[in-house]
């Protein structure tokens, strides 16, 4: 797997320190993990708001399972796993989240637009970011998987649930979409 | 599709395994030998290579608010304050508000059954009063040498009072048992005051007192033979609570301990409810 970072390359101190219950150690562990958690979040679910919220919930996620990690991988592709996971369960309870998004817009003056756009649009061109967000959520997480976070399709398969030749599918039906969004 | 010659819609179907690089080489030489004079087949490839190398490139996101005020409330360690404890502390009364009453009517029962009973005069055994005590009664022998973590004997064991034969009830005889019972009584009383009562101690308090006036009333239509048995009876379980509470006073927080209380006085109770169901003897 092939994952940008801009993490440390060692914060295994930080890690056994957080393990064994130290906030500031985790903290500084949040500090370094936070952007790149956020970036797969947001991307995965194509909502800043609800990437925050998802990013909150990975690190509570983090700090409860941290005793359990046993180092076999890096922290950071660690975390990002978890993410992956949190963001994949949160989508199985899309029902749910559509309540809390009419809820978010009442609540943050938010326009839908707004919402499924991650960074803004200039004109009518879309970008790339603004056209994954607007993906079939399944195709724009095998995306965002493969051709931003560097998995590969067996490890999606693993993480979503697929085949492996189900992945490639609908990365090729997102890569598509995405190329008819922005030749539009 | 002809043998030589690809059509796009060959190559569409044949997109993905291009890009996934899993195209065998056959068919790879004949896809680019399309692609290489089809504008349209052209374009999607530089495209979707276009696609790729923007999403890999993309840079991360930096959240727009601070989070870690939020993640910090929710990792924070639960404090239960002072102020929360007293529904535990409720719980707990209303637990031993419920054993109290629950010994209270049990009491009641046994005491308006003793009663009744009182009418009913049939033949009396001691076998019946020995068999409500059958650890008391083989602790005895030991009674000297036991360890006063073990302060009662091993249940199911051989009862040791050797007389069972039926037994001709003298009034005269009865007063001594008053006595005895009594006597019993306030030792049992005088050796819990040497130490706080336990929980167990307190609920049983009530019903053996209740019992033990049962006990004293009838004393006089009962046989002294098997009298004396509920009287030996009732002091070695008085001797296993007085070990026991002993022990415990050094070792409060043993749950054998406390078991053992809790046996010796559930048995104290029991001798006495058998005591209060013998019929009288004729």
């Amino acid at each position: 797997m092939m994952i940008q970072s801009s993490a440390p390359a060692d914060d295994s101190a930080d890690v056994a320190l957080a393990a064994s219950g130290d906030r500031r150690a985790f903290e500084r562990l949040y500090k370094a993990h936070v952007n790149r958690v956020f970036s797969v979040c947001t991307r995965m679910c194509g909502s800043r708001v609800r990437g925050e919220e998802l990013t909150q919930d990975v690190f509570v996620r983090a700090w409860e399972k941290l005793p359990q990690f046993r180092g076999d991988a890096a922290f950071s592709t660690w975390i990002h796993r978890v993410a992956v996971n949190i963001v994949l369960t949160d989508r199985k309870t899309e029902g749910r989240n559509r309540m809390r998004l009419v809820e978010d817009e009442s609540e943050s003056g938010e326009t839908p637009v707004q919402r499924a756009s991650i960074t803004p649009t200039y004109g009518d061109r879309m970008d790339l970011t603004d056209a994954m967000a607007k993906l079939p959520p399944g195709a724009r997480h095998i995306f965002v998987l493969h051709d931003v976070q560097g998995y590969k399709h067996e490890e999606i398969a693993e993480m979503c649930g697929i085949t492996a030749g189900g992945s490639k599918a609908q990365l090729h039906r997102a890569r598509l979409l995405l190329r008819e969004a922005l030749t539009r | 599709m002809s043998e030589n010659m690809m059509t796009c819609a060959d190559c569409d179907e044949m997109f993905l395994d291009y890009f996934e690089e899993t195209l065998p080489d056959e068919m790879r030489a004949k896809f680019d030998s399309h692609t290489s004079s089809c504008a349209r087949c052209q374009g999607l490839i530089r495209d979707v290579d276009g696609i790729r190398d923007e999403a890999a490139k993309l840079p991360e996101l930096t959240p727009s608010r601070d989070l870690w005020s939020g993640i910090e409330a929710r990792t924070r360690p639960e404090v239960v304050s002072i102020a929360s404890r007293p529904s535990r502390q409720l719980s707990r009364r209303w637990l031993a508000a419920a054993a109290a009453a629950l010994i209270v009517a049990t009491s009641g029962v046994t005491y308006v059954a003793a009663m009744r009973s009182f009418a009913a005069s049939r033949g009396i055994t001691k076998a019946a009063v020995v068999a409500a005590a059958p650890q008391v009664a083989m602790a005895k022998p030991e009674s000297s040498t036991a360890h006063p973590s073990a302060p009662t004997a091993e249940p199911g064991a051989p009862v040791a009072a050797t007389k069972a034969t039926s037994v001709t009830p003298r009034r005269e005889a009865a007063e001594p048992i008053a006595r005895a019972t009594t006597r019993t009584s306030l030792a049992s009383s005088t050796s819990r005051s040497a130490a706080v009562p336990t929980a167990s101690e307190i609920a049983f308090a009530g019903e053996i007192s209740q019992l033990q006036t049962v006990l004293s009333e009838r004393r006089s239509q009962l046989d002294p033979e098997t009298v004396k048995v509920v009287e030996d009876n009732l002091n070695l379980i008085d001797t296993a609570v007085k070990r026991a509470r002993s022990a415990l006073a050094k070792d409060p927080a043993s749950g054998f301990l406390t078991r053992q209380l809790d046996n010796a006085l559930q048995k104290k109770v029991e001798l006495l409810r058998t005591v209060a169901f013998l019929p009288a003897s004729t």
